[in-house]
């Protein structure tokens, strides 16, 4: 899915250890829903099966000194001089991305497309406010929440998808923040398949997830 | 100590022209946390004070769309008498956290001190 809390075994069987004398790795199967169909420029993947025929994990990491009580906005996807290009380049191909915050006065706030909040609430007035002593912190994913050293938030991004907006946002009473991102950035080629899988994950699309229900 | 660590420690003999000391820079995607600093002062007249500044240029933000390079104090002076030495903490503490290049500040140019630190990098 978009946002999910917890690795899959596709990620986990890249661990060095697996690799050199674990377990054969399992096959892995993927859905991509409906909704996919609805969006523009990603139809090629929507209501479709998909076998994970190859995977390489890349590490990255961004990092941004920003003063406290502001804020500021990074876009993760590939659009030329402003993204920052994690997203994949072709068709069947998908990255999985766990996001990790190193230790910090900071939080950040996930936003798909870049002016909707990805987590908000049923209220219409329930989202991420910069501008509100409490709202500032609506949906904000802390340093504890999902640690640098073992992330829980993870994002999948294919080629032309929405953006995915990070806004990094830091706390008052402190006069500069360093603000580190840490990905584990799963890269997986798709192989299509004819016959439905009998396991496998379900990936919806953002909207789906998002917006105030 | 945690093997998994990542620690800078080092000895700077401060020099003799200027009182602004550049030790070192923090890497970009590190945050360096000052864990120990030892001033020893071989002036035998003077008593020499330093300050730990920290040195950068944040990144553009809603609030300041083009920063300028900042110098921001870190930690109160460290007296050091003439021959003699001071320390600044027990092992374990945290001094003060590093987001850019560590400046050792001396009162006055001074080339008699040097300055023993440990940096653990996060």
């Amino acid at each position: 899915m978009s946002y999910e809390l917890v690795a899959p075994a596709s990620v986990e069987r890249a661990a060095w250890q697996e690799r050199l004398h674990g377990p054969q790795p399992r096959r892995a199967f993927i859905k991509f829903t409906k909704a996919w169909l609805d969006a523009g420029g990603v139809k090629w993947c929507g209501n479709k099966f998909f076998e994970i025929a190859r995977t390489v994990v890349v590490p990255y990491s961004l990092s941004y000194t920003i003063p406290g009580n502001d804020y500021k906005d990074i876009d993760l996807s590939n659009a030329k001089n402003t993204g920052k290009l994690l997203y994949p380049d072709a068709e069947n191909r998908v990255y999985e991305i766990l996001v990790g915050l190193k230790p910090g006065a900071w939080h950040t706030v996930i936003y798909i497309p870049p002016n909707r909040p990805l987590l908000a609430l049923g209220d219409s007035t329930m989202y991420a406010d910069m501008a509100d002593a409490d709202k500032r912190f609506l949906g904000g994913i802390s340093p504890e929440y999902s640690p640098a050293d073992d992330p829980v938030i993870k994002l999948w991004t294919i080629k032309d998808y929405d953006a995915y907006n990070t806004r990094i946002v830091t706390l008052s009473g402190i006069d500069f923040e360093k603000c580190t991102f840490e990905f584990k950035i799963a890269k997986h080629d798709l192989r299509p398949m004819d016959v439905p899988p009998r396991v496998y994950t379900t990936i919806p699309h953002h909207s789906e997830i998002s917006g105030i229900w | 100590m945690d093997k998994n660590k990542r620690i800078i420690a080092g000895v700077i003999t401060l020099s003799a022209a200027v009182a602004d000391n550049d030790v070192l820079t923090i890497p970009k995607r590190f945050v360096g946390l000052l864990k120990g600093l030892r001033v020893i002062n071989d002036d035998v007249a003077n008593a020499r004070t330093l300050t730990v500044k920290d040195v950068f240029t944040p990144d553009a933000s809603t609030g300041n769309a083009s920063p300028s390079s900042e110098v921001v104090s870190r930690y109160k002076k460290v007296a050091a008498a003439a021959s003699d030495f001071g320390i600044t903490t027990d092992e374990g503490d945290c001094i003060c956290k590093l987001l850019g290049t560590f400046r050792l500040s001396l009162d006055v140019a001074d080339a008699d001190v040097s300055v023993a630190y440990t940096i653990e990098l996060q």
